[in-house]
C-alpha cells in the first residue's frame, strides 16, 4: 500500500494574498473614517452652540419686565380708589368698626391682621352712591405710611407670586412732609412706575364755648354726636363719627382754676371711656395728653384751647352695642371750680354738628381737602 | 437630529411670539376701558341733580357732547324717584339705576 | 488615499450645523422681549395722570364751594388753570433723580350750541410749537352754573355742561 500524505506544497504559500503596508484604510465600511469624525465634530460643536443659545430664548418667556408696569398700575388703583376690605363678615364688629376699616383693628386683634385683612386701600368707603372716587382718608394714609411691615404689605397691596420689590411714596402739595415706604430705589433697574393724584380728607373740629350764660348747668357739658344729623351732607364732606377722629376745642374759660373731674359716654346708659386707645383723650395746648379714664385725683386742669379728641373707631358697635345709624351718643364732661358762681355757668348742652352758634364764638371747621401725589415703583 | 432641534426651536419661537402680544394687551386694555369717562359722567350727573337748575338742557348737553366728542351713547332718565344712566361706547356698556 | 467616499458624513454634519445655528440665531435674536408694549404703557401712564389731575381739580375742596376747575373756566382764567394743572401733573417725590416731570399740555373747551358742538381754546403750557410724541387726550365734563362771563366766547348764557379736553405730551 502506498500512503499518500498530502502536504501543502511549498508553492501554495505563494498563493495567499500578500499583506500591504500598514496605512489608512479608505474603505466605505469603516465606522471611524476621517470624514465621519470631521462631520461629527462639526455637528457637535454646532449643537453645543445652539444649546447655549436656547438658554437665552427661555428667559424671554418669563416676561416679568412687561409685568412691572401692570403691577404698578394695579397697586395704584388699589391704593387710590379702593377702600380696602376685611375678610371677616359675621363677627366684624368685634375686630374693627366696619368691613372697610382695616386700619382700625381693635387692640387684641392685631395678630389676626395677616388673615383678616383682605386688601389695603386708602380711599373713602362707598357708603353712598355719590362718594367721589379720588378722595382718601387721612387716618388710612397715616396708618399706611407709619406701620410698614414688608410681608404684610406684599400680600395685601402688591399681590402676585413673584417677589416684587416696591417703593410707595406720597408727596403732599400743601407743604407737609413727604413719606415713603418700601425698599430704596435702585439706580440702574428698569422699574414699573405709576403716578396718581389724590385728595386727602382731614378730620373736622368743633369749637365750643365753655361759658353758658343761662346758668344752672352745675358744671356739666353735654356734647351730643348725632349720627343722623351728621349724615346730612354730601359724602365727601360728611363726618363719619365711627371711623373718623372728632376734635372738640374748648374756649372761653373764665377762671384758671377749672378742672375736668369726670368724663362719661352715654348711649343712653353712661359709662366710663376706655383706658387706652381707642378712647377719648384730653389734650392741652402745650401738647400734654391726659387719658379721660381714670382721671388723676384733683382733675385735669383746663384752659382756652384744651382739646377733647375722640379716637377713630371708638364710637362704634363694639363699645356701644346698641348703636344704630340714627342714634346719638352723648359725651358728658364734668367741670369743677372752687368758685360756685363759675361752676354754674360752665358747660351746657352742645352739639357736634355742622351748624354752630357763631354768635357764641362756636364754629364747625373742616379743613380743606389737600392734594397729594402718590408714586409707586415696582421692580 | 439637527432637524428635530430646529423644529423644536421653531415651536418655542411661536410661543414667545404669542407672549409678546399678551404683554401688549395689558396696557392697551387699560387704555380701552373707559373708567374715567364713566366716573366723570356719574359725578357730572350727581352734581347736576344737586343744583337747583332746569335739568333738561344740561342732560341734552351731556348726551350730545358724549356722542360727538367721545363717541359714546349716553341715556339719562332723571326724575325725583329714580335715576337711570346708560352708557355705551362700543366697547364697554354701563347701566345704573338708583331709586331714591 | 483621499477620495469622496465618506463625503456624505461631512456634508451632513456641516449642513446640520449650519441649519441649527442659523435657525437659532434668527429665532433668539429677533425675539428679544424688551417690553414690546412699551409705547402703550407710556400712553397709559400719561392718560392716568391727566385724568387724575382733572378729576382732582373738579372736586370742591370744601363743602358748598366751587371746584377749582369750575371757577377757572367760569371766570375764564387760563392762568389759574395752567399753574394748578402743571403743578398736579409734574410734581414728583423730592430728591428723585428727575427733579420734576416735563409734561406739557394744550386745552380746549367744547360747548353745545343747538345741535352742534363748538369750541374755544383755553389754557396751554406756553410754547406749543415743538414736536409731540406719545400724545394723549384726556377730558372732563364740567358743570357750570353761571355762564355769564364765558357767554362772550360763544356758549349760551345758561347753566350747562361743558367739556374740557386737554392734550398731554412729554417734552
Amino acid at each position: 500500500m502506498i500512503l499518500y500524505i498530502i502536504k501543502p506544497l511549498p508553492g501554495n504559500m505563494n498563493d495567499k494574498p500578500r499583506l500591504k503596508e500598514a496605512s489608512i484604510v479608505t474603505d466605505d465600511n469603516a465606522q471611524l473614517s476621517i470624514d465621519f469624525v470631521v462631520g461629527l465634530s462639526i455637528f457637535m460643536i454646532a449643537f453645543t452652540i445652539v444649546a447655549t443659545m436656547t438658554g437665552g430664548l427661555l428667559v424671554g418667556l418669563q416676561s416679568k419686565t412687561i409685568d412691572y408696569d401692570a403691577v404698578a398700575y394695579r397697586t395704584g388703583v388699589i391704593l387710590s380708589e379702593d377702600p380696602g376690605e376685611m375678610n371677616e363678615r359675621v363677627g366684624i364688629a368685634y375686630i374693627a368698626p366696619d368691613r372697610y376699616a382695616w386700619d382700625l383693628i381693635y387692640p387684641g386683634y392685631e395678630s389676626y391682621q395677616q388673615s383678616n385683612i383682605f386688601r389695603m386701600g386708602l380711599a373713602m368707603p362707598r357708603y353712598y352712591y355719590d362718594v367721589p372716587p379720588q378722595v382718601t382718608m387721612e387716618h388710612k394714609v397715616n396708618h399706611f405710611f407709619s406701620n410698614y411691615d414688608r410681608s404684610l404689605y406684599k400680600n395685601k397691596v402688591i399681590f402676585g407670586d413673584y417677589p416684587y420689590n416696591f417703593n410707595i411714596s406720597i408727596t403732599p402739595l400743601n407743604g407737609d412732609n413727604p413719606r415713603s415706604i418700601g425698599d430704596p430705589l435702585p439706580a440702574n433697574h428698569q422699574a414699573g412706575y405709576i403716578r396718581r393724584v389724590i385728595l386727602i380728607k382731614h378730620p373736622a373740629n368743633v369749637t365750643l364755648n365753655a361759658y353758658d350764660e343761662f346758668g344752672n348747668t352745675n358744671g356739666e357739658m353735654i356734647i351730643t354726636v348725632d349720627f343722623y344729623q351728621l349724615s346730612s351732607r354730601t359724602p365727601g364732606y360728611m363726618v363719619f363719627p365711627s371711623i373718623e377722629r372728632e376734635i372738640i376745642n374748648l374756649t372761653n374759660f373764665s377762671s384758671s382754676n377749672t378742672v375736668i373731674n369726670d368724663v362719661k359716654v352715654c348711649s343712653p346708659t353712661c359709662e366710663n371711656p376706655e383706658p387706652s386707645s381707642p378712647t377719648i383723650w384730653i389734650k392741652k395746648p402745650d401738647g400734654s395728653v391726659f387719658s379721660s379714664y381714670p382721671i388723676p385725683p384733683g382733675g385735669i386742669p383746663v384752659e382756652n384751647g384744651t382739646l377733647i379728641e375722640i379716637d377713630p373707631g371708638y364710637l362704634s358697635k363694639r363699645y356701644f352695642p346698641n348703636l344704630g345709624p340714627v342714634d346719638k351718643i352723648d359725651l358728658k364732661i364734668q367741670f369743677a371750680d372752687p368758685d360756685p358762681n363759675v361752676v354754674n355757668h360752665l358747660g351746657g348742652r352742645k352739639n357736634f354738628s355742622y351748624s354752630q352758634e357763631v354768635t357764641h364764638q362756636e364754629s364747625f371747621e373742616q379743613p380743606d381737602m389737600s392734594v397729594a401725589i402718590l408714586e409707586i415703583w415696582i421692580w | 437630529m439637527g432637524l428635530i432641534i430646529s423644529i423644536s426651536i421653531f415651536i418655542l419661537a411661536i410661543i414667545v411670539n404669542q407672549s409678546m402680544i399678551v404683554g401688549q394687551t395689558t396696557a392697551e386694555s387699560v387704555l380701552d376701558f373707559p373708567k374715567s369717562d364713566i366716573q366723570d359722567l356719574r359725578s357730572e350727573i350727581f352734581r347736576m341733580r344737586m343744583a337747583e337748575v332746569d335739568q333738561n338742557p344740561v342732560i341734552e348737553d351731556i348726551q350730545i357732547i358724549s356722542l360727538i366728542r367721545k363717541s359714546a351713547i349716553v341715556y339719562i332718565d332723571n326724575t325725583s324717584e329714580i335715576l337711570i344712566i346708560h352708557y355705551n361706547n362700543g366697547v364697554t356698556s354701563y347701566n345704573e339705576t338708583i331709586r331714591f | 488615499m483621499v477620495n469622496e467616499s465618506g463625503i456624505l458624513y461631512t456634508i451632513e454634519g456641516l449642513s446640520a450645523s449650519i441649519l441649527m445655528i442659523t435657525t437659532a440665531y434668527l429665532v433668539v435674536s429677533t425675539t428679544m422681549v424688551f417690553t414690546p408694549g412699551d409705547s402703550h404703557i407710556i400712553d397709559m401712564q400719561l392718560e392716568q395722570i391727566g385724568n387724575d389731575a382733572l378729576a382732582v381739580m373738579d372736586t370742591p375742596v370744601s363743602y358748598n364751594a366751587l371746584s377749582p376747575l369750575e371757577s377757572s373756566i367760569k371766570d375764564n382764567d387760563p392762568n389759574a388753570f395752567r399753574s394748578r394743572f402743571l403743578q398736579y401733573i409734574n410734581t414728583v417725590k423730592p430728591g428723585s433723580t428727575i427733579g420734576s416731570d416735563k409734561i406739557k399740555f394744550f386745552s380746549e373747551v367744547f360747548y353745545r350750541k343747538g345741535d352742534r358742538i363748538e369750541s374755544y381754546p383755553f389754557a396751554d403750557s406756553g410754547d406749543v410749537y415743538t414736536g409731540r410724541e406719545h400724545m394723549v387726550k384726556v377730558s372732563r365734563m364740567v358743570f357750570i352754573r353761571d355762564a355769564s362771563i364765558i357767554s362772550a366766547l360763544g356758549p349760551d348764557n345758561r347753566p350747562q355742561s361743558l367739556l374740557i379736553e386737554v392734550t398731554l405730551w412729554r417734552e
